[in-house]
């Protein structure tokens, strides 16, 4: 288990790192960014002064250094419009993120889960004929228009929930639809493929013929098992909601990391939206690194096939 | 004797009329064919379907509702704040969509497809660098990295295309060298190794097509998705720039407009949708071609 729990670590450091090498360099070679700080009609000179001031006309390595090492003081550069370190206003965005983005996935989860256990159950039967297209048409639903659409129903024409902005329980549940939908076509399969492959399994028959239950096998047998995979997918999907937080939070106006992205971008606010990419890289890996690691707790065969398998 | 004549006779003609419905039901599953050929024309030849300019403004025609007469000219979707042709800007629309979608997939499939099959035929330092690689890409949330990457390119089709070329190319990249590992592994390529054919000629000629099969399901649903994304990057001002029609930027004219012109927002949106549920179905019925297993 410390084996494991070292490789992993040393992996999600090696991401980590990837990612911040990855977005320096990404930055850096597209373009002087002082041309979008200074005003139209700066001289070249002026441009040439601000470069130098800001340590932009160094060797490329040298800067990547300075990068790093201000990365480890947890320095992520002065955003230009707010004159504020970049990294205090993604932090301060990042909470009504994460309540979004927890609300979505228990709504995808709450009705994912039941979907996918229903379609392996009835295989064959109408409740699958009629799920699965729901499903594939779940998938295929762009976040900005089920959210433009929701807005429309329960917004404009019932007038029963907020179109926009934060505050209450009643806010949350349009975004939350909005973001769960994203995720719940993804779970449900992985959860109905999962539970069809644990319900054909022989401790499933031998449950039964030792005279449980129905309710019994599927809940203290098979549901365990079947969700092993399905925790890793809200590992991956993780990603998934944070990228349609992205448009999710501009429908709404939530003032979370998505937002703040869209106006960063519109405003050329560059070390803003190379925080955001920063810090929503990092809650992914770590995500996924604890999912893993849980992952190693609730199963042991993980950890020993991987650390067997050197 | 008759009756053991007429057994066969109606047995035969019911299967026949089984067959027949069975045969249709085999030919109706591939509708998404359909609206995906009907997408190609119109992103070919968009002035021939839209009814009107799609730039054309009429300010004595502002939000209209579908179905709006103004003298000669029927709006059979309505119009939009500045009195132009919901239609005909839907029709527009496909093309950025399509070409985005078709450019990007193939230059991150070929060579995604290609780093992966390399690394997974050369085994040692390259192939591990590769992935190593691909996963770190493919840690980063890909929309905020693609977010970044086209508003420090800025904002345009050709940046669009390049950025999701660079962050997808490692899904390609994960699939390839899965199969292409296992492929190598197989006797008709260690023997055509051991026969002394060079490394390239091995990977085209044994490894390329034994792993082709998922690569093209993989693809078709990247379509899918690069259509969507493509919208996403369009609605947050990031891809086709205003007034040049596309579906993401008619989404987001749209938002503001939604209490009082529905119109303008949804019917994009269901181009988008239909466009994008046909090519996933499409994904997934090659898919049970080319795998009848699962």
């Amino acid at each position: 288990m410390g084996r494991f729990i070292v490789r992993r670590l040393i992996q999600a450091a090696l991401s980590l790192f990837g990612v911040l090498t990855i977005v320096f360099f990404v930055v850096r070679l597209t373009g002087n960014p002082v041309r979008l700080l200074v005003p139209q009609n700066a001289s070249a000179a002026d441009i040439a002064r601000l470069t130098h001031q800001l340590g932009l006309d160094r060797p490329l390595l040298d800067q990547y250094g300075t990068f790093l090492v201000n990365i480890l003081h947890g320095n992520l550069g002065y955003s230009y419009v707010q004159s504020q370190p970049a990294l205090g206003i993604v932090l301060g965005r990042f909470p009504n993120t994460v309540e979004l983005a927890i609300s979505a996935l228990c709504f995808s989860l709450v009705f994912a889960i039941p979907i996918g256990f229903l379609t392996a159950y009835f295989r064959g039967k109408w409740i699958e004929r009629l799920l699965m297209p729901v499903v594939a048409l779940g998938q295929s639903m762009p976040a900005f228009w089920s959210g433009i659409l929701l807005v429309l129903v329960f917004a404009v024409h019932w007038r029963i929930l907020p179109s926009s902005g934060q505050g209450g329980i009643k806010a949350l549940i349009l975004p939350s639809i909005t973001l769960g939908m994203i995720t719940l076509a993804s779970i449900a399969r992985i959860s109905r493929v999962s539970f069809l492959e644990q319900l054909n399994k022989d401790y499933v028959r031998t449950a039964r013929t030792k005279g449980a239950s129905t309710a019994r096998v599927m809940v203290v047998h098979v549901f365990r098992n079947a969700l092993l995979p399905v925790i890793t997918m809200v590992g991956l999907e993780a990603a998934n909601l944070l990228g349609g937080a992205v448009i999710t939070e501009e429908i709404f106006a939530w003032p979370g990391i998505g937002q703040l992205t869209v106006q960063s971008v519109q405003s050329s606010d560059f070390p803003v939206v190379e925080a955001v990419v920063l810090v929503a890289s990092a809650v992914y890996i770590l995500t996924n690194l604890s999912v893993d690691l849980l992952y190693g707790i609730i199963d042991p065969r993980v950890r020993i096939k991987r650390v067997g398998s050197r | 004797m008759s009756q053991t004549k007429v057994a066969p006779d109606f047995l035969a003609r019911s299967t026949s009329r089984k067959m027949k419905a069975f045969r249709l039901r085999k030919v109706l599953r591939w509708w998404p064919l359909l609206i995906i050929l009907i997408a190609l024309v119109a992103a070919a030849f968009p002035s021939v379907l839209a009814p009107y300019n799609p730039d054309l403004t009429n300010l004595a025609a502002r939000l209209e509702g579908p179905g709006f007469r103004y003298g000669a000219q029927h709006f059979l979707l309505g119009t939009d704040s500045l009195g132009r042709d919901v239609l005909s800007r839907v029709i527009w629309g496909v093309r950025p969509s399509v070409v985005v979608a078709v450019v990007a997939v193939l230059v991150a499939g070929v060579s995604g497809s290609t780093l992966g099959i390399v690394a997974g035929t050369i085994e040692g330092g390259v192939g591990t660098i590769i992935m190593r690689f691909a996963d770190m890409v493919l840690s980063i949330p890909f929309f905020l990295l693609a977010i970044l990457v086209v508003a420090a390119l800025g904002p345009s089709l050709v940046n669009v295309v390049v950025v999701l070329a660079l962050v997808r190319w490692p899904i390609y990249a994960r699939v390839a060298y899965g199969q292409s590992i296992e492929v190598s592994k197989r006797e008709s390529v260690r023997s055509a190794i051991a026969l002394g054919a060079r490394q390239w000629r091995v990977m085209r000629y044994h490894i390329l097509p034994e792993v082709l099969a998922p690569l093209i399901v993989v693809a078709t649903l990247e379509v899918g998705s690069m259509i969507v994304y493509e919208a996403a990057l369009s609605f947050i001002g990031l891809g086709t720039q205003p007034p040049a029609p596309s579906w993401g930027s008619m989404l987001s004219e749209g938002e503001q407009y939604v209490s009082t012109a529905w119109w303008i927002s949804t019917f994009p949106g269901l181009a988008l949708f239909v466009l994008a549920l046909s090519v996933n179905r499409l994904g997934d019925l090659i898919r049970d071609v080319l795998d009848p297993k699962s």
